[in-house]
């Protein structure tokens, strides 16, 4: 049947709301857990972003507010051109055509030696100033289709370039501090298969924090491998039927769609790099960067979320809050500086503690299943919910867009989907060519590689309240959509 | 352990004012509607028959300011006007809730305690990386009012004191200084008080953003260095001020305390929370007397 030829879904209808689910209220006499924060950052490229956060967490400290970091490294950038060879890539990476070898760095090398040297300082200083060092795997590649061959592989070599990057780069040996307390890492570009769980216990991990959560108020489990799992959380941005992963490259996947089809000149932006000379394009999947306007929109976004994910958990079950970003400023520094300032904002809480993920583990290693069960379920006495304007509530709004007979049709459920407020449109990149409807064959024949078919619920203002958004590969429409695509792989379970 | 709060608190008092305490914070309960304390107070401040035209409640009512965001405020020739955004769709309150479809544009509560001085919550104040030159303070909003005149809104200069939750203790309070003497409006002054278990309270503020509403209730209990009263308060009463019914002194300012709202799952929306009071957690209440103790420790006057 020509019908449903091509069937999208964007699953992403939640129970959004910003208050917490309620639970049992019994005035238990189980003390109330602290709020623990986990800030962490993967990759770790720039000495100038270390620099930056070790004296923020300096500056942090003589206000007496204690904020500390998890750094997630990749050893890729412990290794420059000239000894990059060391390092032999495992298994294969999905492409448009398929799977590719890996080879090389997906992230390219560390700079020089003198770089590296300064990279490895850094780590060993942050190490000693309470910050935890965790591995982000060598290479950088999503290992979503390794073997369990695959990742022994990587974090062999993981291992070896730390216990030789003083010859591997000729550089004057220290000791590294850090090198035996490694115990967690985060999945590159989150990609998790099951041989990944095999192998962590092996290379003495003891917590994953590569998976993302579908509530806000996870408590984490332990996998029957012994292996903590550390999500980060799947939450709702306010005001909008939207919801992301709290992860900086997530919100900026989703939020360049967002931009792109409302200016697509924001693509043609270049930034020269006043060092170097060099001219730095904006990429179609993340922008670098974009004018004041749209960065203070993007940033101010991300805030809230950050405020309503921490209002829903510090006044609710105190369920750990879990953020990962990146040294990468994309969006200008916007996703950066909206962590800082959550930071700023949380830290001095009563209650709250901005530490690493392995100090948070220690905690709940400390408790007994039963004290962590009567923490998930909140039976203990909550804090008073400060009586300030809160975050606004999501919307409950599912959009789907499916192909009925060469027609392109944008499906939409949920209680906030029949607004009369609210106007859907189908768009080929930035060009409306339809409201709930639109011609496929039309829209295929107009469309270059690489263009992007979005469904859009706009409200009166003009605001994205949710959207579902196809790429165009190879003449075809994608049958997933960006945004579920940015929440692939995701799920609570410790077990993989 | 109750007892043991009760009796810090006293002694904190006890070099500021000649108040009597309660040694018996958590007698008396009864069963009640969750943040609606016994019957519902919550009223228009115009609707009180029993107040309206003593001095002492229309001069409370006067000095009571709402704080906005300055992004949902948009200039108009004769002054400020906001959105149409609504009670109902920013809590997901169920459409026969009294107030769903009220417009809600406040963000906090506060009280004018000199000619430039503003009282209100520290996490009012504490919410944007500069909640000063974010925040604009509009007096006269009440019921009906659509449009405010330039003359009644005013900017934050800086802010003049502060204690958020500084040195581990639970404070949270901001005076803040305008850019300019708020004119028509007489100051509340400030002047210690007593506190006993019962006392009776009432509080104005701008209950989830709507205008200005009257809300009552009692001291119920004293916990370290809060009081727990059982006001009927909403989200954005937040810094509200908080006076004793009898005198019309200030007494504290609002803190925070229970959810207001539960989903109802057959209507898919949320509906002011009902629970038995010894299954609430009350509302806090910073202590005017607190305040001023720390005003005192920074040697700061007013």
């Amino acid at each position: 049947m020509a019908k449903n030829l091509i069937k999208f879904a964007l699953s992403t209808t939640m129970a959004l709301s910003v208050f917490a689910t309620p639970k049992a209220q019994a005035a238990a006499s189980l003390e109330r857990p602290p709020q623990f924060i986990l800030l962490a950052f993967d990759g770790s490229y720039m000495n100038s972003t270390w620099q930056y956060l070790r004296e923020y967490t300096q500056k942090r400290k003589a206000q007496a507010v204690d904020t500390r970091f998890t750094f997630f490294i990749n050893p890729a950038y412990l290794l420059y051109s000239e000894n990059s060879s060391y390092y032999t890539a495992p298994g294969m990476h999905r492409t448009a055509q398929g799977l590719v070898r890996n080879k090389g760095s997906a992230i390219g090398w560390g700079g020089n030696p003198r770089e590296i040297e300064k990279r490895l300082g850094n780590m060993n200083g942050a190490f000693k100033e309470g910050h935890e060092i965790g591995s982000h795997a060598v290479g950088h590649w999503d290992g979503s289709t390794w073997s369990a061959d695959d990742w022994n592989s990587e974090f062999k070599q993981f291992d070896a370039i730390l216990d030789n990057v003083f010859t591997l780069n000729h550089i004057t040996q220290f000791p590294l501090q850090f090198r035996n307390s490694i115990v967690g890492f985060r999945a590159p570009q989150l990609g998790i298969s099951p041989g990944l769980y095999e192998e962590l216990p092996n290379f003495g991990i003891k917590y994953d924090t590569s998976k993302v959560a579908k509530n806000m108020d996870y408590w984490p489990e332990k996998s029957s491998r012994g292996t903590w799992n550390f999500p980060l959380a799947r939450i709702p941005i306010p005001g909008t039927a939207k919801s992301y992963p709290t992860m900086d490259y997530n919100f900026c996947a989703n939020d360049t769609l967002e931009l792109l089809r409302k200016d697509p000149s924001l693509l043609q932006l270049v930034k020269v790099n006043p060092e170097t000379g060099k001219t730095k394009k904006n990429a179609a999947d993340c922008l670098s960067f974009v004018p004041a306007e749209q960065k203070a929109f993007i940033k101010n976004r991300m805030i809230k979320a950050y405020q309503g994910y921490f209002e829903n958990n510090y006044y609710g079950n105190r369920a750990p809050i879990s953020i990962g970003h990146h040294f990468s400023p994309w969006m200008d520094g916007a996703y950066f500086e909206a962590m800082i300032e959550i930071a700023d904002q949380v830290c001095n809480k009563p209650e709250v503690k901005c530490v690493t993920n392995s100090e948070f583990m220690k905690f709940i290693e400390s408790r007994t299943p039963t004290e962590i069960q009567n923490y998930r379920d909140g039976n203990f006495p909550k804090m008073p919910r400060m009586k300030s304007k809160p975050v606004a509530r999501s919307l409950d709004i599912a959009l789907s867009l499916e192909n009925q007979d060469g027609i392109l049709n944008a499906r939409l459920s949920g209680k906030d989907a029949n607004r009369e407020d609210f106007k859907t449109a189908i768009l080929l990149d930035s060009k409306v060519i339809g409201s709930d409807k639109a011609d496929l064959q039309s829209a295929l024949s107009n469309a270059r590689e690489g263009s992007v078919v979005s469904a859009v619920v706009y409200n009166s203002h003009g605001d994205e309240m949710q959207s579902a958004s196809y790429k165009v590969i190879n003449g075809q429409i994608q049958q997933q959509s960006v945004e579920d695509h940015m929440m692939e792989g995701h799920q609570d379970e410790a077990d993989e | 352990m109750n007892k043991l709060w009760t009796f810090a608190f006293i002694l904190i008092l006890a070099g500021c004012s000649d108040g009597t305490q309660s040694a018996s914070p958590l007698l008396n309960l009864k069963d009640s509607q969750g943040v609606i304390y016994g019957d519902n107070s919550l009223t228009e401040v115009r609707d009180q028959a029993a107040l309206r035209g003593n001095p002492r409640y229309e001069l409370n009512r006067q000095a009571s300011v709402a704080l906005f965001f300055k992004k949902d405020l948009t200039k108009t020739d004769q002054g400020y006007t906001y959105g149409d955004q609504t009670v109902a769709d920013f809590f997901n309150t169920c459409p026969d809730y009294k107030y769903s479809k009220t417009k809600n544009p406040a963000s906090c509560s506060g009280t004018l305690i000199a000619p430039n001085l503003v009282l209100t919550a520290g996490h009012c104040m504490n919410t944007t990386k500069d909640s000063c030159a974010d925040t604009a303070f509009v007096f006269g909003f009440e019921e009906g009012t659509t449009e405010f005149p330039s003359a009644n809104v005013y900017n934050c200069k800086r802010k003049y004191a502060e204690s958020f939750f500084e040195k581990n203790t639970h404070n949270d309070y901001t005076i803040v200084e305008l850019d300019r003497p708020v004119e028509g409006v007489t100051p509340i002054s400030l002047n210690s008080t007593s506190l006993a278990v019962g006392q009776s309270l009432y509080t104005i503020g701008y209950s989830m953003g709507t205008p200005k509403k009257y809300a009552e209730g009692t001291v119920r209990a004293f916990d370290q260095d809060s009081v727990i009263t059982t006001l009927d308060e909403y989200f954005v009463n937040s810094g509200g001020p908080i006076y004793d019914k009898t005198t019309h002194e200030l007494v504290g300012i609002v803190n925070g305390g229970e959810d207001d709202f539960e989903m109802n799952q057959e209507k898919g929306c949320y509906e002011p929370k009902v629970c038995k009071e010894d299954e609430c957690m009350g509302e806090v209440m910073m202590p005017l007397s607190v305040i001023l103790q720390n005003l005192k420790d920074k040697g700061l006057s007013l």
